[in-house]
């Protein structure tokens, strides 16, 4: 009855009833998302609750159970089933507060609960398989190495980095092959950046750089990180091995980065190693290599020191300043302070600046 | 080894104390042929000896004790002779006591390798491996160091070095740690907690004989007599009989927690503020037994909060720790230099935090 007279107001009307019916389902379905969204707030306020009544019922417990007043097992019993995860994020803010034997309760206090965590190591987001393995390295002590090197497979640079620096802080030298080997994945990191990954590493891990700054078989930006973490670490025996890379090598940054470890750790013997880069085509290589004569160089050098500070590049000449200043030629940085030149200015800046 | 072993009126207090047992065995020993019950008194003196050598590391008398013990009544006399001698050559060459050294790891081969290291003559090594067996033989035994494992099957290594420094008769004890980690943390938190040394396993057996050869010939404070009862009870006027009052400025909230709980567990009262501008007022109404200090306080800045604080007449002498979340060289100078007693570096040990608390309450 109702649908033939809606039928006959339809035939009648046709625009009118199809405005009309567009309104109904337009307004039907905002007010069906307006009650979705109402019933997700709903559902995360309820579950913010939750998690704070949670979290106040494990504070007082785990502080005690933290500063060695209670066992482990008062805490443990107060971790419900469908919480275990939660409870492992809530002990990785006790760890990033404490070290040493309070620390290692921190590990034992999370030790049951790890394990859940390997299954998120498979998921599809990338940033939850980086929180697994940053939350199993941090947590999970030693007990996840072999897990965490497998990370450094994953499909996503991100992970992988997330692991290669949980085995970097761990100072550990047998890995920094395996972070090495990998270094090719991590190209949008600044090497500045990678290098001081490797040199928290600490002197244990300078053979392997060694090896990688000598091995051509390492693309150069591996081999100029390599440099860079090995001047991070002042390794003076890798003073002969950086002689021998400017010998052969071609890559700008890497002969660049090599300067650069030279200036820091090189003698006299290698001078002749550095001095066939002052006068690169490259500016930054003229550069680095006018700041390593600068520290290493001999008296025979300040000729060719004073002659850089006429080059074009401006790096190169405030090098050269800065090389006179090493050097103790400050007559000379005088003299070329005095000339009419467009380095002057900066030969007056650097005396200006130069220690008493 | 003790100076006081040594020689005239500095001897040791054990060999002071011969005296009166050699009289009384050369009396019983001179009796004993015309009157065999003397054989009685010289096997007490024996047995009485026996244990007061063994705990003084006296060993040519007690070895001697123990033979006259053992002996058939045919052998007494000789038997008694040579203790008699063994007391008399202690008295004539009072540096003769033997030094003990106590070895306390639950391996037993590395157990025997550090006996073989380290018994010479002059010298004998105990071995204890539990917390308990070391209670044990330092209640028997004079010990002159101890050489601890930390992964004991029944407390941790560094609650027994804690114990140890608590008690008076130890307090004094050199106390080298051997450990196998390899982390920095657990060094820095072991000589925190007083051990004199810590050895990393493998070790170098010949600079770990050298390294007890110099601690045991470096002089050794005596140990602090045990407390004697006080007759009259009455407090005298100065001393502070209440909980220790601990100003805490602190931003964090959970690490504020920690350290509340941590001070909590030795008895101390924690009031906390989360900005230095709360704990400067709150300075000026109160002066606390301690101050820790986080130097990221906001408000004011935990170190111009510490300078302020100095310049308060009462804060002059409360020792001030700061807590510093960079722990550069540069921080910890300018801490320092701000009037600072110690400075820590976050993330932090609490159990280091309260051995240098400790520290600075003793020095105070």
């Amino acid at each position: 009855m109702i649908g033939s007279r809606l039928w006959d107001f339809y035939l009648r009307n046709s625009d009118l009833a199809l405005l009309i019916l567009g309104n109904l389902v337009f307004g039907g379905a905002a007010v069906g998302l307006a009650l979705v969204a109402v019933a997700l707030r709903i559902s995360n306020d309820s579950k913010a609750r939750r998690w704070t009544r949670l979290e106040k019922l494990w504070e007082p417990v785990s502080l005690e159970v933290v500063v060695g007043l209670a066992p482990p097992e008062r805490l443990w019993v107060l971790v419900g089933r469908r919480d275990r995860l939660r409870f492992v994020n809530y002990l990785l803010r006790f760890a990033k507060r404490v070290t040493g034997s309070e620390r290692r309760i921190v590990d034992d206090l999370a030790a049951p609960y790890l394990d859940l965590l390997l299954p998120q190591l498979a998921w599809r987001t990338p940033e939850r398989r980086a929180r697994a393995v940053q939350t199993l390295s941090t947590l999970g002590s030693r007990r996840y190495v072999d897990v965490i090197l497998r990370s450094l497979d994953d499909p996503s640079p991100l992970v992988a980095m997330v692991a290669a620096r949980s085995l970097a802080r761990t100072g550990s030298p047998e890995y920094a092959a395996g972070i090495l080997s990998r270094m090719h994945r991590f190209d949008t990191w600044r090497s500045s950046f990678l290098a001081s990954m490797l040199a928290t590493m600490g002197p244990a891990v300078a053979p392997a750089l060694r090896s990688a700054l000598a091995d051509a078989g390492y693309a150069p930006t591996v081999r100029s990180v390599a440099a860079d973490a090995l001047r991070e670490l002042h390794d003076y025996p890798s003073a002969d091995t950086a002689a021998r890379v400017l010998e052969e090598a071609t890559d700008r940054n890497l002969i660049a980065a090599t300067l650069n470890l030279m200036a820091h750790i090189g003698r006299a013997e290698h001078l002749p190693a550095i001095r066939r880069h002052a006068a690169s085509r490259e500016p930054i290589v003229r550069a680095r290599a006018i700041a390593a004569l600068g520290h290493v160089g001999a008296a025979e050098d300040l000729p060719f020191i004073v002659g850089a500070f006429h080059d074009e590049s401006s790096w190169v000449v405030l090098r050269a300043g800065e090389a006179l200043v090493e050097a103790g030629a400050t007559d000379k940085l005088e003299a070329l302070a005095r000339m009419e030149t467009p380095g002057a200015r900066m030969a007056q800046q650097l005396l200006a600046g130069k220690p008493a | 080894m003790s100076p006081a072993g040594t020689s005239g009126d500095r001897a040791d207090p054990y060999v002071r104390s011969l005296g009166p047992h050699i009289d009384a065995l050369e009396i019983a020993r001179s009796a004993l042929p015309t009157q065999p019950a003397a054989c009685l008194t010289i096997l007490r003196l024996a047995e009485m000896l026996e244990r007061s050598s063994a705990q003084h590391g006296f060993m040519s008398i007690l070895e001697a004790a123990k033979a006259v013990r053992a002996a058939e009544p045919a052998a007494l006399p000789e038997a008694a002779d040579r203790l008699l001698n063994a007391m008399l050559a202690a008295r004539v060459h009072p540096g003769m006591r033997q030094q003990a050294i106590l070895v306390v790891d639950d391996d037993p081969t590395l157990n025997r390798l550090l006996v073989a290291i380290l018994e010479k003559p002059g010298r004998h090594v105990l071995v204890a491996a539990t917390a308990v067996a070391i209670l044990e033989a330092l209640a028997s035994k004079r010990v002159d160091l101890v050489l601890l494992d930390l992964g004991l099957p029944d407390l941790d290594g560094r609650l027994v070095l804690a114990s140890l420094r608590k008690n008076p008769l130890t307090a004094t004890l050199p106390i080298v740690v051997i450990s196998a980690s390899d982390e920095e943390w657990v060094e820095s938190e072991c000589l925190a907690l007083g051990a004199v040394a810590f050895v990393k396993k493998p070790f170098d057996p010949i600079a770990l004989g050298d390294r007890v050869t110099e601690l045991l010939a470096a002089p050794r404070p005596e140990p602090a007599p045990a407390p004697a009862p006080v007759p009259d009870p009455a407090p005298a006027p100065e001393v502070r009989t209440g909980p220790i009052e601990v100003l805490l400025a602190e931003h964090d909230p959970l690490t504020a927690q920690i350290i509340r709980h941590r001070l909590g567990r030795e008895g101390m009262v924690v009031r906390h503020f989360a900005s230095g501008t709360a704990a400067l007022k709150a300075a000026q109404n109160m002066v606390p037994g301690l101050v820790i200090l986080d130097a990221m306080t906001p408000g004011i800045e935990g170190i111009e909060l510490l300078v302020r604080l100095r310049a308060l007449p009462s804060y002059r002498k409360v020792p001030i720790l700061v807590l510093s979340d960079i722990g550069s060289e540069r921080e910890v100078v300018r801490a320092l230099g701000a009037g600072a007693d110690d400075c820590i570096r976050k993330p932090f040990s609490p159990t280091e935090l309260m051995a240098r608390i400790e520290r600075l309450l003793e020095r105070r």
